[in-house]
């Protein structure tokens, strides 16, 4: 078992820079998540890690030794890939096997070993079957069994859940959790996914074109994103971004007016402190959850607008309002099946408690 | 079931009947030969009048035919060794590995089978002569490597090329040497284009006559081909057809048996590749 640390990794395919200056470090044990959309560089990170890359500038240090050019073999992590790539002639015995083969592990260790990882990951009756004559589901098992059999210092999974059906992949996160209880590996989990995340990690590392924009445990970058992508890209369904006007800025606090006219207080976070109101002006934004807006019955009405839609999720319902004066739909999210019906008016509380404002995209305030 | 469906049908018929026809007649009518003796030979039949052996027992009478037999079969099974193992080493490099010319070697590569065989002969038979190998098995394996690499490299290229890249790097990460890559991973997944290339490169061996003929001298070292060439009869102006004829379906068979042996596994080599594994 090993501690993980990237230090400066940066890396660029021809001119195009695929990893600007990454910087994570992974506890010894620790379940990482690192989520980011499609093509912002997970992959060409975890193969960094993992050795089947090379950067052009940075270091990995695993279990304090400094491994960056060291062969994969040697640094003792294990990956599962997206596409699983089990070896197609082999029986998932021997899939499984093969890297202990190449280890010389001894004909009854391997044996062991073999049976030990089937039996945690309950394929023991597939030992003997093709990957073809396997379901999407057991082939992703036998694709972990085999990561798991070399009892590697570290795990690597590139989004080893995408390929699985809804149901499916509900249930193999938690196996994975218990699978990570279970051997108290260092993983680094990729997925574009950030549910799977959220229920995963024990941090999070959020990444956007090359970079790390926020590492930290889920709820706190849940409630405390730092940018207006980190709190757009965490969280089902999507926080809600309302333009609004500064009305005045003293003391810390930061006074700032909704379209309708309502306004919300907020303390600015101290290292914004300093940022003057004129240039915190610039594209000045809040930040709020649908599930953190309230349908007001004849309380405080911060917001009022039209119900253009209505989605009935069973366990919670989510009201899309047309606002005047805000130029998408504002999305509440209410517990349980309500009445509200499209076409109707209501009113909307924002609670200032549960509120980020943004300037130019940064955070400067948590009501939270 | 229209009329034009019955046309097309019986068009399709009978231009796989006269592609059966062309393919196969030379090699009933060579069998039926064997069979006749004398005179018979020279009034055309389709069917066989008489059925003697005499022509089969003459083949290995005359010569020392097992033994030509025998050279060939170690020929053709020295270079089909010898072409799978440096084709499939050449492949893993030119289909996986990035280098700075790879595109050049295989061009390279593809030039050298166009050159016809009479250009090279006269340097081959230099190179040849240079090594000790005149009149010995070894310079025709060495020789019929020039015909069989060009078009194995290309095919198993193309082969290692589909392959994804993920299965090699999951081989990596479990400790595997570039060796046991291509040995317990790669070459198992391009198994039937091996078979494939194995299979042309053994005809390619089995018929080869011009170099055979020019490198060898002694019936030591003589394969079929020019074993059959070299087959004469009693007086200078007699062609012994029947005997031939005869020496040609010995040779024929076995190549047939294999081929057809192995047919399934060609056809999945010409059309795999689209399945991921
Ligand atoms: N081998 C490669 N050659 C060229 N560009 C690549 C290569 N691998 C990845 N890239 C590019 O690097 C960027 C990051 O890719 P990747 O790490 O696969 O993203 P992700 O896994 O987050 O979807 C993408 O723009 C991709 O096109
Ligand atoms: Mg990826």
């Amino acid at each position: 078992m090993s501690s993980v640390a990237l230090v400066e990794i940066a890396k660029s395919f021809g001119r195009q820079p695929a990893l600007v200056g990454i910087d994570l470090e992974i506890a010894d044990g620790e379940f990482m998540v690192v989520v980011g959309p499609s093509g912002c560089g997970k992959s060409t990170l975890l193969r960094i890690v993992a050795g089947l890359a090379q950067p052009d500038r940075g270091d990995v240090v695993i279990g304090g030794e400094r491994v960056t050019h060291w062969p994969p073999a040697r640094r003792g992590v294990a990956m599962v890939f997206q596409s699983y790539a089990l070896y197609p002639h082999m029986t998932a015995f021997d899939n499984m096997s093969f890297g202990l083969e190449q280890a010389r592990a001894s004909r009854a260790e391997i044996d062991r070993k073999v049976r030990w990882a089937a039996d945690i990951l309950r394929i023991s009756h597939l030992l003997e079957r093709k990957p073809r004559e396997l379901s999407g589901g057991e082939r992703q098992r036998v694709a972990i069994g085999r990561a798991i059999t070399r009892e590697p210092g570290v795990f690597l999974l590139d989004e080893p859940l995408s390929n699985l059906d809804a149901g499916l992949r509900g249930h193999m996160r938690a196996e994975l959790i218990e699978l990570h209880r279970r051997l108290k590996v260092t993983t680094i989990h990729v997925t574009h996914d950030q549910v799977e995340a959220m229920t995963l990690a024990d941090r999070i590392a959020v990444m956007r074109e090359g970079r790390i924009e926020q590492v930290g445990p889920p709820l706190s970058l849940y409630r405390r994103p730092v940018n207006r992508f980190v709190g757009s890209f965490i969280g089902a369904p999507q926080m809600n971004f309302i333009a609004v006007e500064l009305r005045g800025y003293a003391d810390g606090v930061l006074v700032v007016g909704l379209p309708g006219g309502a306004e919300l207080r907020m303390p600015i976070e101290p290292e914004h402190r300093f940022a003057p109101a004129a240039s915190v002006e610039a594209g000045l934004e809040i930040g709020v959850r649908p599930e953190h807006l309230i349908a007001s019955n004849g309380g405080k009405a911060d917001l009022a607008g039209r119900i253009r839609l209505v989605e009935h999720l069973g366990s919670a319902t989510l009201l899309h309002v047309r606002c005047p004066g805000i130029e998408a739909d504002v999305r509440i999210q209410l517990p349980g099946i309500v009445s509200w019906q499209a076409g109707q008016e209501i009113a909307i509380e924002v609670p200032a408690a549960q509120c980020t404002i943004f300037a130019a995209g940064v955070a400067i305030a948590h009501g939270g | 079931m229209t009329v034009r469906w019955l046309l097309a049908r019986g068009g399709f018929l009978l231009v796989l009947g006269g592609f059966l026809f062309y393919a196969v007649f030379p090699f009933y009518y060579a069998l039926i030969s064997s069979l006749e003796s004398g005179s018979g030979l020279f009034e055309p039949s389709v069917l066989p009048r008489s059925a003697t052996i005499g022509n089969y027992a003459a083949v290995f009478g005359e010569q020392p035919f097992a033994r030509s037999i025998l050279n060939s079969f170690m020929v053709a099974v020295g270079t089909v060794a010898a072409t799978l193992f440096l084709a499939a080493l050449a492949a893993y490099a030119l289909g996986r590995i990035r280098f700075r010319g790879r595109r050049g070697v295989l061009f390279t590569v593809l030039t050298i089978s166009m050159f016809p065989q009479v250009a090279v002969l006269s340097g081959m038979f230099e190179l040849i002569r240079a090594l000790g190998l005149y009149d010995t098995l070894p310079s025709l394996m060495l020789s019929y490597l020039i015909l069989t690499l060009p078009f194995s490299i290309w095919v198993l290229t193309a082969f290692m090329r589909e392959l994804p890249d993920e299965i090699e790097e999951a081989a990596i990460l479990d400790g595997a040497s570039r060796l046991t890559v291509l040995t317990r991973i790669l070459a198992p997944l391009i198994a039937p284009a091996l078979v494939t290339t194995g299979l042309l490169a053994l005809i390619i061996a089995w018929n080869e006559f011009l170099f055979a003929l020019t490198f060898t001298l002694s019936a030591e070292a003589r394969t079929v081909p020019v074993a059959i060439a070299l087959i004469s009869g009693s007086t200078q102006h007699e062609l012994p057809w029947g005997i031939i004829m005869a020496a040609s379906v010995i040779v024929t068979v076995p190549l047939l048996i294999i081929v057809l042996l192995f047919q399934g596994r060609i056809v999945s080599g010409l059309t795999a590749g689209a399945i991921k594994g």
